[in-house]
């Protein structure tokens, strides 16, 4: 009895350093492709391998100009259920009127690039992930080695641009359909109107506030193109392998982006 | 069939060595290719053929030994070095490998897109168009490659990858899936591109019909070694008990393990 305890303790531990030299080792081969990215962003004309321009454009396309709607709708949710929940506690204090306060901080600071990040990270994150690694199955990487096209500066690359672009553009749009919500809301609810909303919020918010939801956008835009691509690059074994790639990568880039929100939340607010 | 055109050597693999993990899978191989020649390299499921092509495809690197293309050493090239080879590699995957995203067009135009990024565009749409008549698929430029058969996508995977006219052509498995019609089509654009072209070609199947048929000569891998190299009829007359089973298609009664298998299908 005790000697197979014993061997389940030795099992685990094993397990552990086994998840943990395989968790350092994604790390790492997540920071060489951002990199080789960023290598390619800068030093491709000289090797006349420039990122194509019509690519990142593609990609500026599918990750921010198709998710406006749904962005907008989500952050627009947000932004009502800020104010309701808002008036609902201030109304303790009789002091419902500073709820705007609270949705201007919260949206910019927070909310949008959170609400953003984690759309993004469901919508292009799984896409990315699920196209190179259906490219991976294909054999369509190996081509375009073979062709001589290096795939970091041909798939990354492109997607890092166009995310690093998009989401902090996405943010800042999202920032902006909240705070209409909380403005409508407010309107129906406390009788507050638009315009009282909009120079209550411009007097109360700093540029800082909105600087901080953008880079931590920026931030989650890379998470989210980094994980997309690794998972996908690392795909094997046909279209199983692609749907595991895929909600690996939309799991992983929510968690870190939830984790990496949190961390900058501590630092910028101390 | 023919004999080789010339005794350049294009491709020299010299003591080829691999391991995965601590199984050996290649065992010191040594061959040479020559320019304007088609090599077929034979051999069964778990023989290397694959693990072979890869390395000759600069797509991993060997444990030891050398591959020298058009004389330069690729287990050593810089990477800048092996972009420049590239141009003179054209390689038709086993299943096509077109970029699904883009049209039959602009697949093929994608090699010259990245290397010859001055020529204009009406010059790349013309040279696109002209190479997918060499392989009989002018007029589907716009299609896309989910719209083609197998067959026309393996040829569409020929047009791409000759659009830079390159010396040397790797084919994996061209026949693999097709009908007997279609593969021996394919087999006559293979001829069509030695002797139009005169590429030196590489073919790695088990299709022996096909073989037997577009072969200069044969190396026959089994389990990591080459049991021979030589002409068709060498090989047809070989006394090599493991050659005539490949060739009669004689099942193996050699036992394997799970485990070895598994290994051996990982490279």
């Amino acid at each position: 009895m005790a000697e197979s305890s014993r061997q389940g303790i030795l099992l685990s531990l094993e397990n552990l350093g086994r998840r943990s030299v395989d968790a350092v080792e994604e790390a790492g081969y997540i920071c060489a492709l951002l990199g080789e990215s960023i290598f390619w962003i800068f030093a491709g004309p000289a090797y006349k391998q420039p990122v194509r321009v019509p690519a990142v454009f593609n990609q500026m396309v599918e990750t921010g100009i198709a998710a406006a709607p749904i962005v907008f709708i989500l952050s627009f949710s947000v932004g009502v259920m800020l104010a309701i929940q808002g008036i609902h506690t201030l109304e303790t204090f009789g002091a419902e009127s500073q709820v705007v306060l609270g949705i201007a901080l919260s949206e910019t600071r927070e909310f949008g690039a959170l609400i953003t990040g984690i759309l993004v990270a469901g919508r292009s994150g799984s896409a990315l992930a699920a196209r190179i690694g259906t490219m991976q199955v294909n054999q369509e990487i190996d081509a375009l080695r073979v062709m001589g096209i290096n795939p970091v500066r041909y798939l990354v690359s492109p997607a890092l641009l166009a995310m690093l672009v998009m989401v902090p553009a996405l943010t800042f749009f999202a920032d902006l359909a909240g705070l209409i919500g909380g403005a409508l809301y407010c309107a129906l609810e406390l009788g507050l109107s638009y315009s009282a909303y909009w120079d209550r919020t411009i007097e109360i918010l700093e540029v800082d506030d909105v600087m901080q939801g953008l880079i931590k956008s920026t931030v989650f835009a890379t998470i989210i193109a980094l994980i997309g691509v690794a998972n996908g690059f690392a795909v094997s074994g046909g279209a199983e392998g692609v749907g595991r790639a895929t909600t690996r990568a939309v799991v992983l880039s929510i968690s870190y982006i939830v984790i990496a929100d949190m961390l900058f939340t501590y630092f910028l607010n101390r | 069939m023919a004999a080789p055109l010339s005794r350049t050597p294009v491709i020299e693999i010299e003591n080829l060595v691999t391991h995965y993990g601590k199984r050996q899978i290649l065992y010191g191989i040594d061959l040479t290719i020559y320019e304007g020649e088609i090599m077929i390299i034979m051999g069964g499921s778990g023989s290397g053929k694959s693990t072979l092509l890869r390395f000759l495809l600069g797509l991993g690197r060997p444990s030891g030994g050398s591959i020298k293309l058009l004389g330069k050493d690729i287990t050593r090239a810089h990477p800048m070095e092996m972009h420049e080879l590239r141009k003179n590699m054209g390689v038709a995957f086993q299943g096509g490998a077109l970029l699904s995203s883009m049209s039959v067009g602009e697949n093929v135009q994608l090699p010259l897109r990245e290397h010859h990024g001055h020529l204009d565009e009406k010059t790349m749409q013309i040279m696109a168009r002209l190479k997918l008549e060499v392989v009989n698929l002018g007029g589907f430029e716009d299609l896309m490659p989910s719209q083609l058969s197998g067959g026309m996508i393996k040829r569409a995977a020929v047009a791409r990858a000759i659009i830079t006219d390159p010396k040397m052509m790797f084919f994996d498995e061209p026949s693999a899936g097709l009908d007997p019609v279609v593969s021996a089509e394919l087999d006559e654009l293979i001829l069509k591109l030695r002797d139009a072209m005169r590429m030196t070609i590489v073919v790695v199947t088990h299709e022996l019909e096909s073989a037997f048929k577009i072969a200069d000569r044969i190396t026959v891998l089994d389990k990591g070694r080459i049991l021979m190299t030589g002409t068709v009829a060498e090989v047809k007359s070989s006394d090599n008990e493991r050659i005539q089973s490949l060739l009669n298609r004689r099942p193996s009664n050699e036992e394997i393990h799970a485990d070895e298998y598994l290994q051996r299908l990982t490279m």
